[in-house]
């Protein structure tokens, strides 16, 4: 399914040579998986990387603790490969599991805020990133969109991420959050109008904000 | 029908391109997860790492296992291993040439001849053991028995378990036919038909034909077959054990004609229990041994979808594109119909070469669900068949549309070479 350039046949000396890649679509890529092929791991993670990437940065913003959540998002879905019904839909269901992992860092962070008990001088450098005089006006703005973000319940926020940053339709939100398109909307109108009016407070969004009419729900 | 804009959707779009463009670090931190995620052993999810002060756990721990390690044996490390002389490294495909074998020598003194023509690879070692895959042809191993061996052969979808033996597996990618053959010791073999672990033992051969669910367990001095209590009633006696894996075997029988090349479950088992389990190929062997039609018309959207993608496995493309052109068919308001014509654009690229008519069913899926899950690759595939069907200039347009929308999508790099 994934278009991979034939790689030209190496000269042999003693008959070793460099790993050959795993062909296959995401269903084949999924057996493999449950039967241990070797490469498959590799080949699952090289992938998907990017687009759970894409997906955990969405939700979360720039973090230094990218890699880390990354890592675990993988683990998390080898562990729970078990679950999914449909190996054709595991482009989705991995989008629920980067949900899933970003959730829990998420609610983690917020729990320690709170507590403000073991939170040190890296954690708060790490989470909340001050914005510089001097930095460019995008950058000033993606501050600011993460700092209203973190402002958000948390489920309320990842639904807005991924409907608005990501991209998402409602349903496939619905898939990726784990709930039914009802609460998704429900949580998209809290979260948009809180959204708003956190942004009113946050100059650098002005601009970002500037669109067309209002979309009347259907 | 386009639609305005709105403000969010707006704000949306510039948060994601900011991200793409600010996230200098992204690279690295997919290279260090990269090289956690295939190190690491699977342990439950979770946020392992250690927050604010937890480095003082950390410490505290680092200091008691030293201490520990005063009084315990640490285990010791894992056997290193030669590749054809040269120092093997886990997961390096090792290609024996026609002329001669390749020998896998481990520190214990166990040997694992890749043999001619064969392709194999080691893909864990441990202290007291290694795991080899064998990817095809054959491969004969001497294992030196240490009571605590925790060796592996895993041969397609069979895993062999040695403790301490001599013994010889071939596998076929292309037939999917495995056997061991066992001249020392014992050895376990679990896995695809077999199931459990099943021993075979010095001077007895195991063959499994995975595609056609069939086992046999030969002994050479006793000259008995076994046969699966899957597979039809054998008729004639087995042969010693040099039979070639690629040459059809006295032993088999021929398969029913109206399901030459499926498997053979029960005829009363249903097929929806292996669906719901993901095994693909087995629900569609079992649907077609009870009748895929009739299967076909009592599924399912969501059903169809997996008795396509099991047909389609099983290398049957007929059954694959019955299965999702009934849920065309029979459900045309389900979102579904647009991951069928996706797969029907796969079967047509990958499996029958008519690759005009994969660009059709790539359009429709692409036109049927513009922003859904598969949509990219649809559009990516799309690419590839235009080109493949010798239509240029639609490949060009193809890969213009691609570009505008995923431009560091897995099939950029090909559009941008059509559009050169």
């Amino acid at each position: 399914m994934i278009a991979r350039a034939k790689e030209p046949e190496p000269e042999l000396r003693s008959g070793v040579v460099l790993p050959m890649a795993f062909s296959g679509d995401d269903a084949t890529l999924v057996a493999a998986l449950r039967e241990h092929h070797p490469g498959a791991k590799a080949a699952f993670f090289d992938r998907h990387a990017a687009y759970l990437e894409r997906v955990i940065t969405r939700v979360i913003g720039i973090d230094r603790d990218l890699a880390d959540i990354l890592q675990d998002s993988f683990l998390s879905a080898l562990s729970s490969l078990h679950t999914l019904r449909d190996p054709r839909a595991l482009r989705p269901w991995l989008a629920q599991i980067a949900a899933q992992t970003a959730r829990k860092v998420l609610r983690s962070r917020s729990r320690r805020r709170w507590l403000r008990l073991f939170v040190d001088a890296e954690d708060e450098a790490r989470w909340d990133q001050p914005v510089a005089e001097h930095e460019p006006d995008t950058l000033r703005a993606l501050h600011g969109v993460y700092a209203v973000l973190n402002e958000l319940p948390t489920d309320d926020r990842i639904t807005f991420a991924l409907r608005f940053v990501e991209g998402m339709d409602l349903q496939e939100v619905a898939a990726a959050c784990g709930v039914s398109l009802s609460t998704v909307k429900r949580r998209l109108s809290r979260a948009e109008t809180r959204f708003r009016m956190l942004a009113r407070d946050r100059p650098e969004l002005s601009e970002w904000l500037a669109g067309g009419s209002r979309w009347n729900d259907q | 029908m386009e639609r305005p804009v709105t403000d969010l959707e707006t704000l949306g779009e510039r948060t994601a391109g900011a991200l793409d463009s600010h996230a200098t670090d992204r690279d690295r931190a997919i290279q260090r997860a990269r090289r956690g995620f295939l190190e690491a052993a699977l342990t439950p999810a979770g946020n392992r790492r250690v927050v604010g002060r937890g480095w003082m756990v950390a410490v505290a721990a680092i200091a008691a296992a030293a201490a520990l390690a005063v009084w315990i044996r640490l285990p010791p490390s894992s056997l290193a291993f030669t590749a054809g002389g040269e120092k093997g490294v886990l997961e390096s495909w090792v290609a024996a040439p026609e002329s001669a074998p390749v020998p896998l020598r481990f520190s214990d003194g166990s040997v694992f001849s890749v043999e001619a023509s064969s392709r194999a690879r080691v893909v864990a070692v441990e202290a007291h053991g290694a795991s080899v895959a064998l990817e095809t042809g054959s491969l004969r191993a001497n294992v030196v028995h240490s009571g605590r061996g925790a060796w592996r052969v895993i041969a397609g979808p069979l895993t062999v378990h040695v403790t301490g033996t001599r013994f010889a597996v071939r596998w076929s990618a292309a037939t999917e036919v495995f056997s061991v053959s066992v001249e020392q010791g014992s050895v376990a073999v679990s896995g695809s038909v077999v199931g459990a672990e099943r021993p075979v033992r010095a001077g007895e051969t195991l063959r499994v034909r995975v595609r056609d669910r069939q086992l046999e367990l030969t002994n050479a001095r006793e000259a008995q077959i076994q046969a699966s209590p899957i597979a039809p009633p054998v008729s004639e006696q087995a042969a010693p054990d040099r039979v070639a894996e690629n040459q059809p075997s006295a032993l088999v029988p021929p398969a029913a004609p109206s399901h030459a090349r499926g498997s053979k479950p029960e005829a009363s088992e249903d097929w929806r229990p292996f669906a719901e389990r993901g095994a693909l190929r087995e629900a569609f062997a079992a649907a077609e041994a009870s009748g895929f039609e009739a299967a076909c018309q009592s599924a399912s959207a969501a059903e169809l979808l997996q008795l396509g993608d099991g047909a389609r496995l099983s290398g049957r493309a007929d059954r694959a594109t019955l299965a999702l052109t009934t849920l065309r068919k029979k459900y045309p308001s389900d979102p579904r119909r647009a991951a069928a014509a996706f797969a029907l654009g796969k079967i047509a690229f990958d499996q029958t070469g008519a690759f005009a008519q994969a660009a059709e069913w790539f359009r429709t899926s692409i036109r049927e669900q513009p922003n859904g899950s598969l949509s990219r690759e649809a559009a990516g595939r799309l690419i590839e068949a235009l080109k493949r069907a010798g239509d240029a200039a639609g490949a060009r347009g193809a890969a213009e549309s691609y570009l505008a929308r995923y431009p560091e999508g897995p099939h950029a790099d090909l559009a941008r070479t059509v559009v050169r």
